[in-house]
Order: structure tokens, then C-alpha cells, then sequence
């Protein structure tokens, strides 16, 4: 028997005697640097799990310089479609010597006919095995944690207290003006007591009791306690064994608070409810800022849970538009609000920005504004934005650049004149534009100006392909080390992988009149459209996905080592961009893979579509 | 053909000592007319036979777990591998057994009997075998054979330890020092796996023995 490494994927589908069977079943083979592997055409006779060397996949068909589609390295598998699809559509060839186990075709269907699960690994879409690895991710939980060791003070609500004398009118009308539940009350020897919404109506319906008796009847005093620093898991046993929905923390007989079953059971499925909670409480610029600091952690929570990075996306999209829409409320007098609009832009504007990492916001005008201190106040509202965490654009797209301030009809000019013009500068300018999207005052005036947009740009075949062009201006790395100086350096996805799809996305969607704003949305309107077939779309939304989510790893990383080591934020953010391959796994490296051809693909098809094969 | 190239391929069937030549010549007499008389037969094939073995002496009669593994040109056929340990559980010393059997992670435990021997050497047939300090390894393999099927492995012996050093001096002909296994196998960057089981070591022979014709290929 062989001792071969299979915790990998896809030997982690079979049991322990699928891997036997598989060490005991495989042999080694030794080929040298050039060899040929596998032909074009020639039947798969092998399954090839590379133990050491790497090998490039190569079509022939194709020009040299394009013809290498694929690379494999130590610990990859290849050779198994070949054997599905009866023969090798590609050519393999060692790039270094190279040491394989070869699983022989015999025992390769054996394993497939018996484990259907297996079997299917090699034969579903990128959608499919993205899944497979978040599952994979949510078994981890490491953050996990981080939840178990919250204590009761970090979720407790402030008690509503009153004299045990007090009717149930009144204490109806309290509990509605505070929204809560339930109420405390204290008798005069100082025992208390819980009445609940279902006491009161228990007693009003069923016992017809009238509304002007006093609570101490219908109250409870046997009541739960804890001490606010008891761990909150604590409390859930605690309210499980005695079958009650609420306990009273108690600090030396001094009441301190009341936890509540839910509270107790969101803070435990997911810490944005408190985030969001306390962005929605801050009523200054501080507890704003303490909230916004706290949404890195947030990320780090929801990725270790497994939540789908669309998901993550979208609700860390809607807590950072609410922080920006609050510092608009403390800075920018109220009636102004109805006269502008305040839009925010790029990665942010299509709700795809998951950390800070740069502001990027306008602001539109009513037609004939009159505000004085116009530039005064936007650029308060741009050091708030920073005090919040959100570093200042490089670009210097932003409310206090007096260039990203305008009325409706200053805007609706200049997007005439950058449709007319037509040069690098415009064309920047108006896919940032596309992408706006209003947080705050009044969003009329960005649809309206939208509408000008599309009205200028959609049926302009010239401008779009002129649009268009800018996707295919950084090439997609196919070959994830071959092209490299140096591997260390990593591939760089952000050029590579995320701007061809959320520009290639950007320009379909303008050509057809699409208002949605993050790229996601706009590939399911595109595919109602029927602009792209369904499956298409979601394979460039799974890639886009898991770009993002490579990049957002290597932020939070860097947002880790960041905190000790001082480094300036451009060199951080241009590492964050570049994905060093060998440090992903098999999996990860073999999604990744099939990811960057998907966007070549699409850039194919772009380059169909708005004819820039002579561009 | 430079005598250099025809000296490196035929290098390892010379390796034997004059003893080794007269015995196996004996042993093929004796052998002329029983069912062994093939294996004495001169090899016309591509392929070898990897032997790794590992002996613990006992009172009685010593364990010894055998690995052969068969390789051509370019694979090493693990699948196929014969891994076997010989030695009795009635003899008294069980526990010793039991120990060298869990440390060599090696196949069934047979009796060291006639049929058992014949399994293995019909195994092996007239391949060449290959095997890091090979004569050592086997001579307690081979005393078991000479008392059981009176002959001795027969085959022709390339020990890739003399092989490594071998190499090894003509590209440092300074260095004198003797490596163990595992530095050969650095030494060479030949990847090895498991390689305290007798499979295990069985292969990185095999792997080893692929590396250093590769790179005597190149040199010539």
C-alpha cells in the first residue's frame, strides 16, 4: 500500500476503504522535463495526481503564446476528464521533472460507480465546486469562537421599571412607547416582578381583568438571574431549563438589565444585528465611529460561517450606506436634504465593497440650490467620512473636489461632453457615473440624471465599443506561475479577474438600460433581458465571487499584519490585489483556474459583441 | 559506444564478488532439472524488480518482512507490489513478531515455509533486483532460501548504494563520506513517502535507481 496524501478534495468524497482501495491501486511514474504526458486525442488511459513537478495543459490548436491553458502542480489531478470523456482533449506536458501516482482507468469508474458523489465532482460546473468549498470553509468556524465567549453584558437591553401599582393601561401604553415586550415591576418591600405582552393580554381577554388594575396581580416574581458577566451561552442553557424567554442580570442586587431570548439567539446567528443595531442607535459621531470600526470583525464572522459572498455583500452594502447616510444627517442641515443627493460610486456604488477601502462619492444638486456654504460643509462631511474609516479616494473622487459637486443640468452637460469626447478621461468618467448609487437626500435627482445617461450612451454602438475596449486592457493570466519573474509575486485578480467582469458587465448593462448597480444584479437583469443564458451568468458571478473573496482574504490579512508593521496604504492595497498561488490549496487553485477562463471567455464574447478583434 | 557509457550500463552486473559468481554457478547445477531452473535463465526483458528487507534476528529462526516492487522504464507498479513477512506466531519469541511487523508496516505474516519462499522468488522471477546496499539486506533472505529451496537469489544485483556513490564521486571526487539512505535520497531530490514501511523503501530504491540512470543518460 502506497502512503499517499488524500484529505484533499476529491478523495475527501470517498471513505476510508474508497482510499484504500486507491493506495492500493496506484502506481508511480517518472516523466522528464518536455515529456508528453497525455496526447490530444489519445485515450485516458490514467488518472494523474501529481506527487511532485508541475505540468502545463497545453492546445495545440492554438497560437504558443496562448496555447498553454492550464497549469498543475503537486497535489493536483488531472487526466480525469479525459477518461469521461473517453480522450484527452488537450495535451499534457511536464514543465519539470515530474513524479505522478497513476490511478488506473479500471479503478478510477470502480470509485465513480460507487460513489456517486465523487463521481460528480468531475463532472460539475465551477458553481458546484465553489459550494463544495464553502461547506468545506463553514466546518472550520474558527471565528466561531468569538461568539462563545460573548458575555451577557454585551447583549443586554436596559431594564423598563415600574411601581407595582401601576394599571395595565398604562403599562400598555409604556410598552409601546419603549418597543419592548415585557416590563419590570418593584413592589414596595423591593421584590421584583415581569409582567409580559402575553400577561397583559392573558389578563385583559381571558380574564377579564379591566384596564385600570394594578400589574402586581398579574405579574411574576419568581424570576431567572444572572450576572452581566456570565457567558451568554450560559444564559441560553439557563433559559432552556427553566422554559422562560427572559432573564434579569443582577450586579450584587442592583438590576442591571433584562436579556432576551432573541437577542441572546441573534447575537449568536450573527453579529451583524448588533452592528446594524448600533449604527442605527449612534446619535453621535462617535458611537458611529465605534460602530463603523467594528465591521471588519463583522466580515471576518460571516466569512468563518460560510455566508455566501453575495449575501455578505449585500448587507455589508446596506450598513455601509446607512453610516454614510447618518454622517450625512449630522453634518448636512435638514432642508437641504430634499435639494440634493448624495451618490456614492465605484466598488462602493455597485455595493461591492466589503472593506473600506477608499471613499469614492458626488453629490447632485437640485437645479437652482441655493447653500452658502456649499464647499464648507462637504468638506466636513469628507473628514467625517474619514474619521468613520473610509481613507480618502487617490483620485480625489470626492464630495469636497468641487468637480463632483454639480446641479442636474451641470451633470447632465457634462455627461454629454464626456460622451462626445469619448478620450481615456471621459470614458473613466462616465463607467464611475454608471455605477452611482444615492445613500442619502433625495434619489429623484440621480435617476434623473441616470435616465441622461442612458439616453446619451445606450444606442451609441460607437461609444460602447469605445467603452467596452477598457475590459480587455489587462490581460487574464491563464498560466498561474509560467508568465511570472518571480511566483512570490503573485497573479494580480483585480486586473486580471474582477475589472473584465464588472466592466464587461457595466458596458451590457448600459447598452441595455440597466438601473441596478452591483454587478450581481445586473447579470440577473441581463440574463430577464436575455442578453446572457442563465448558466453563462452564473459561472461570471461565481468567478467574480470567488475573486473577491481571494482578494478580501488577503485584505483581512493584511488588515491584521497592518496593525503592527507600518506600511503606507497604497502598498497594502496593491498587495491585497495579488493572489500568490502556491499558497491556496488544490481546490482553491483548481476553481481559480476554471474561474480565469470563464473571463476569458468573456472577453471573447465582448470582443464579439462590440467588435474590437482590430482594436 | 565510449567505454565510459558501456561500462555505466554494465556496471551493476558486475558488482558481485567472485563468491557470489561461483555459488549462483553451483546453485544453477544443482537446480538444472527442478521447477527453479528458469529463474537461473539470463533476463531479456525491460523490467526490475525493487527488493527492500528488513531482518530481526530472533533465537529460533530471524523475521524478515520482503517488499518487491516491479519497475520499467518509467513506472514503479506499486500497485502490483508482493510485500510479505516471514515468520512463525508459534515461535516464542511472538512479541519480537509483533514489533517487527508493526515497525515494518509490512503485508501478511506467513510461515517461513517452502511455498511461501517459491511465491516470492516466482515474484521476483529473472528480473534484475534493485535494493539500497542490497547484498547486506538480503543475506538473511538468502540463508532462508539456501535452507529451504537450496539456492540463493539467483538474480542479477544492482545496488543502487553503489550506484549513489558511484555518481556521487564523479561529480565531487573529494567526497568520501558514506550517506545513509535518506541523504541519497536529498541528495539526489528523489520525493519520498512512508519511508519507514519496507513498500516505502522498497520504492525510493526504485525511485532512486530511475533518477541516477536519468542523469547517467544525461552526463553521457
Amino acid at each position: 500500500m502506497v502512503d499517499v496524501d488524500l484529505s484533499q478534495l476529491p478523495f475527501t468524497l470517498l471513505d476510508d476503504e474508497g482510499r484504500d482501495h486507491i493506495r492500493r491501486g496506484i502506481d508511480l511514474a517518472y516523466f522528464d522535463r518536455d515529456e508528453i504526458i497525455l496526447e490530444t486525442g489519445q485515450a485516458g488511459e490514467f488518472v494523474y495526481l501529481i506527487h511532485k513537478g508541475e505540468v502545463a495543459e497545453i492546445d495545440p490548436t492554438l497560437p504558443s503564446s496562448t496555447a498553454r491553458i492550464g497549469h498543475y502542480t503537486a497535489g493536483d489531478l488531472f487526466g480525469a476528464i479525459s477518461i469521461l470523456n473517453g480522450k484527452s482533449r488537450y495535451r499534457f506536458k511536464a514543465e519539470q521533472e515530474c513524479l505522478c501516482y497513476l490511478m488506473p482507468k479500471a479503478l478510477f469508474q470502480q470509485l465513480c460507480r460507487h460513489y456517486p458523489d465523487f463521481s460528480s465532482f468531475f463532472r460539475q460546473s465551477l458553481t458546484h465546486k465553489a459550494r463544495l468549498m464553502t461547506e468545506k470553509r463553514a466546518e472550520g468556524g474558527v471565528t466561531m469562537a468569538g461568539f462563545m465567549l460573548a458575555k451577557v453584558s454585551e447583549c443586554m437591553r436596559a431594564p423598563l421599571l415600574m411601581a407595582a401599582t401601576t394599571d395595565i393601561a398604562s403599562a400598555v401604553k409604556q410598552l409601546n412607547e419603549s418597543h419592548a415586550d415585557s416590563l419590570l415591576v418593584s413592589t414596595q418591600d423591593d421584590t421584583l416582578g415581569m409582567v409580559t405582552k402575553t400577561d397583559l393580554l392573558n389578563a385583559l381577554v381571558l380574564k377579564g381583568s379591566a384596564v385600570t388594575s394594578s400589574v402586581d396581580k398579574i405579574a411574576h416574581f419568581n424570576l431567572v438571574t444572572v450576572a452581566p458577566d456570565q457567558y451568554l451561552f450560559e444564559v441560553l442553557v439557563l433559559m432552556t431549563r427553566h422554559k422562560v424567554a427572559r432573564v434579569v442580570v443582577m450586579e450584587q442586587n442592583v438590576l442591571k438589565g433584562v436579556v432576551e431570548l432573541t437577542d441572546v439567539l441573534s447575537y449568536f446567528s450573527s453579529r451583524s444585528y448588533v452592528v446594524s443595531l448600533q449604527i442605527e442607535q449612534a446619535t453621535n459621531l462617535e458611537a458611529l465611529s465605534a460602530a463603523s470600526q467594528r465591521t471588519p470583525e463583522l466580515v471576518k464572522a460571516l466569512m468563518a460561517q460560510g455566508v455566501k459572498l453575495r449575501f455578505a455583500m449585500d448587507l455589508l452594502a446596506a450598513l455601509n450606506g446607512r453610516i454614510i447616510s447618518k454622517a450625512w444627517e449630522f453634518t448636512v442641515d435638514k432642508r437641504y436634504h430634499e435639494q440634493s443627493c448624495m451618490m456614492v460610486m465605484g466598488s462602493e456604488g455597485r455595493g461591492e465593497q466589503i472593506l473600506k477601502t477608499d471613499q469614492d462619492n458626488g453629490l447632485i444638486l437640485a437645479d437652482e440650490t441655493q447653500w452658502p456654504d456649499l464647499a464648507s460643509h462637504m468638506q466636513t462631511l469628507t473628514d467625517t467620512l474619514i474619521q468613520l474609516g473610509y481613507p480618502p479616494c487617490p483620485g480625489n473622487i470626492m464630495v469636497s473636489n468641487p468637480e463632483w459637486v454639480a446641479t442636474v443640468s451641470q451633470w447632465k452637460g457634462n455627461i454629454a461632453k464626456w460622451a462626445r469626447e469619448r478620450d481615456g478621461d471621459s470614458l473613466m468618467k462616465l463607467a464611475i457615473m454608471l455605477d452611482a448609487h444615492g445613500v442619502a437626500g433625495n434619489p429623484s435627482l440621480l435617476e434623473s440624471v441616470r435616465d441622461e445617461l442612458f439616453e446619451r450612451c445606450s444606442g451609441d454602438e460607437l461609444l460602447l465599443s469605445y467603452f467596452a475596449r477598457t475590459a480587455l486592457r489587462f490581460s487574464t493570466p491563464l498560466t498561474l506561475f509560467g508568465s511570472l519573474k518571480k511566483p512570490q509575486h503573485g497573479i494580480d485578480i483585480k486586473k486580471g479577474g474582477i475589472f473584465p467582469i464588472v466592466h464587461g458587465v457595466r458596458t451590457m448593462a448600459l447598452e441595455r438600460r440597466i438601473k441596478a448597480t452591483s454587478t450581481f444584479d445586473r447579470l440577473d437583469a441581463l440574463v430577464t433581458d436575455g442578453r446572457l443564458d442563465r448558466r453563462f451568468a452564473d459561472d461570471l458571478g461565481e468567478a467574480l465571487a470567488l475573486f473577491s473573496e481571494l482578494r478580501l482574504k488577503q485584505q483581512l490579512s493584511t488588515l491584521e499584519t497592518s496593525a503592527d508593521a507600518k506600511e503606507t496604504n497604497a502598498q497594502s492595497s496593491r498587495r491585497a490585489n495579488r493572489v500568490v498561488v502556491q499558497n491556496l490549496s488544490s481546490l482553491e487553485r483548481d476553481l481559480l483556474r476554471e474561474a480565469m477562463h470563464i473571463v476569458k471567455d468573456f472577453k471573447q464574447r465582448l470582443s464579439h459583441r462590440y467588435h474590437l478583434e482590430y482594436s | 559506444m565510449s567505454g565510459m557509457r558501456l561500462l555505466d550500463r554494465h556496471v551493476t552486473l558486475f558488482s558481485g564478488s567472485l563468491r557470489t559468481l561461483l555459488r549462483r554457478e553451483s546453485d544453477r547445477r544443482r537446480c538444472a532439472d527442478s521447477p527453479y531452473a528458469w529463474l537461473f535463465q539470463p533476463y531479456m526483458g525491460e523490467e526490475l524488480v525493487a527488493l527492500a528487507c528488513t531482518a530481526t534476528p530472533t533465537q529460533s529462526s530471524p523475521v524478515i518482512s520482503v517488499a518487491a516492487v516491479v519497475l520499467s522504464h518509467q513506472q514503479v507498479h506499486t500497485s502490483r507490489a508482493f510485500v510479505i513477512t516471514l515468520g512463525s506466531a508459534k515461535q516464542p519469541e511472538s512479541a519480537t513478531l509483533r514489533r517487527h511487523h508493526l515497525l515494518c508496516e509490512a503485508g501478511e505474516i506467513l510461515p517461513p515455509n517452502s511455498d511461501n519462499l517459491s511465491a516470492l522468488v516466482e515474484f521476483i522471477g529473472n528480473r534484475p533486483i534493485v535494493g539500497w546496499q542490497l547484498e547486506r539486506r538480503i543475506g538473511a533472505l538468502n540463508a532462508l532460501l539456501s535452507k529451504r529451496l537450496n539456492f540463493a537469489l539467483p538474480n542479477a544485483q544492482v545496488d543502487v548504494a553503489k550506484l549513489h556513490q558511484r555518481q556521487l564521486r564523479r561529480l565531487h571526487p573529494e567526497v568520501e563520506a558514506p550517506s545513509s539512505f535518506a541523504q541519497a535520497l536529498a541528495c539526489w531530490q528523489v520525493p519520498v513517502t512512508g519511508m519507514q514501511s519496507v513498500l516505502g523503501e522498497a520504492t525510493a530504491s526504485a525511485l532512486l535507481y530511475m533518477r541516477l540512470q536519468r542523469i547517467m543518460a544525461q552526463a553521457a
